[in-house]
């Protein structure tokens, strides 16, 4: 009996799980992230919802990792084509979203695939999704590695140590924003700051000079600091240079490319607050039953 | 015999691989009878070949400037 039990249980743990069938005229949306480098990142739950949708919309940065994509899936769609110099990105954004939510309106499951994480700096998927729960449709987000996840990993930042910031570059420039110079600075999407347009893909030096200008308030000019990219290829070594902050103008920085600021200031004991928290333990230590 | 974007998969997979030395990898590669273009991007750092190899175009970065205020 007891031999039987244990057999029982070994077929048990051994037999695959299969999904119940649902209805398939019920369009669904799942929106994944790729990860940053190709074979590396991508997790089995994102592989999973890209081998079981219908179609695949891919909004992702590199060639070869979307042609990796295509060997998993037989209908993926670029959104590339969607991108033109001159056109707002807000348009081609918008435009993503109906097209994902018409195959979702169709009945279809449909998986958007970006790269990296899909809720990072990615109007889009948030977007689809909410559209798609507020017509009732079953909608989520799966999270991927990011180039922030890479960023602490190749360049040894723990941003609890100090504390970590982060900015779209161009949000120092449009508002008054508070920068902590005992933290670390990270600062997305330098290579087109100050853009207004939303139609350009790159601005020039004279725009990151004016960058330049808001942080001298809170750096000197000979701070070093780090211009960061993660790789998109197994093969290849992040990209890693250290300038002076005064040169940011004077170097081409890639929309790919993160800036970095370390701290530039000792973090400073907040006097105050220790002592009330001493006086606090005190308190409970008074208290509390010998 | 794996093609060139099989062979990545692997790579990007492989604890051992991943981040071996070039000549290592290299070495790797030729026994898998790699493509010059793939074998030459992990000897010189240099991927253009590899992009060419693969008839690849060229990439806006996705999502950049979210910002519509």
């Amino acid at each position: 009996m007891l031999l039987l039990r244990h057999i029982a249980y070994y077929q048990a743990m051994n037999t695959p799980l299969v999904a119940l069938r649902k209805d398939t005229n019920q369009g669904s949306l799942a929106v994944v992230g790729m990860g940053m480098t190709l074979g590396s990142h991508l997790t089995p739950l994102s592989r999973s919802h890209i081998e079981q949708a219908d179609v695949i919309f891919a909004g992702l940065s590199d060639n070869i990792v979307e042609q990796w994509l295509e060997r998993l899936h037989p209908d993926v769609r670029s959104l590339q084509p969607y991108y033109q110099e001159g056109k707002s990105r807000r348009k081609t954004y918008e435009e993503w979203v109906e097209l994902m939510m018409t195959e979702v309106r169709a009945g279809k499951r449909v998986c958007g695939v970006f790269y990296g994480h899909p809720g990072i700096f990615a109007w889009s998927p948030h977007k689809v999704i909410e559209v798609a729960r507020a017509e009732g449709f079953q909608a989520h987000m799966e999270p991927g590695i990011s180039a922030e996840d890479c960023l602490y990993a190749d360049l040894g930042i723990d941003p609890g140590t100090v504390g970590c910031q982060h900015f779209e570059a161009g949000q120092l420039l449009f508002y008054e924003r508070r920068i902590d110079p005992s933290a670390y600075l990270v600062l997305w999407q330098v290579g087109l700051v100050g853009d207004r347009s939303l139609a350009r893909f790159t601005t020039s030096g004279a725009y990151r000079q004016v960058l330049v200008d808001v942080l001298s308030k809170d750096y000197p000019l000979d701070h070093e600091i780090i211009l960061y990219r993660a790789v998109t290829l197994p093969i290849q070594k992040p990209r890693i240079r250290r300038i002076a902050l005064r040169d940011l103008p004077h170097v081409d920085v890639p929309t790919e490319e993160t800036v970095i600021l370390p701290p530039a200031a000792p973090l400073k004991p907040n006097r105050e607050i220790r002592e009330r928290l001493a006086a606090l333990d005190k308190l409970e230590k008074e208290a509390s039953p010998a | 015999m794996l093609d060139t974007i099989e062979i990545l998969e692997a790579i990007g997979s492989n604890a051992s691989l991943r981040h071996a030395p070039a000549h290592e990898l290299s070495a790797v590669l030729e026994r898998a009878h790699a493509s010059p273009a793939l074998t030459f991007a992990v000897t010189s750092g240099d991927s253009a070949a590899l992009f060419t190899e693969l008839g690849c175009k060229f990439m806006w970065a996705p999502q950049v400037a979210q910002h519509f205020g």
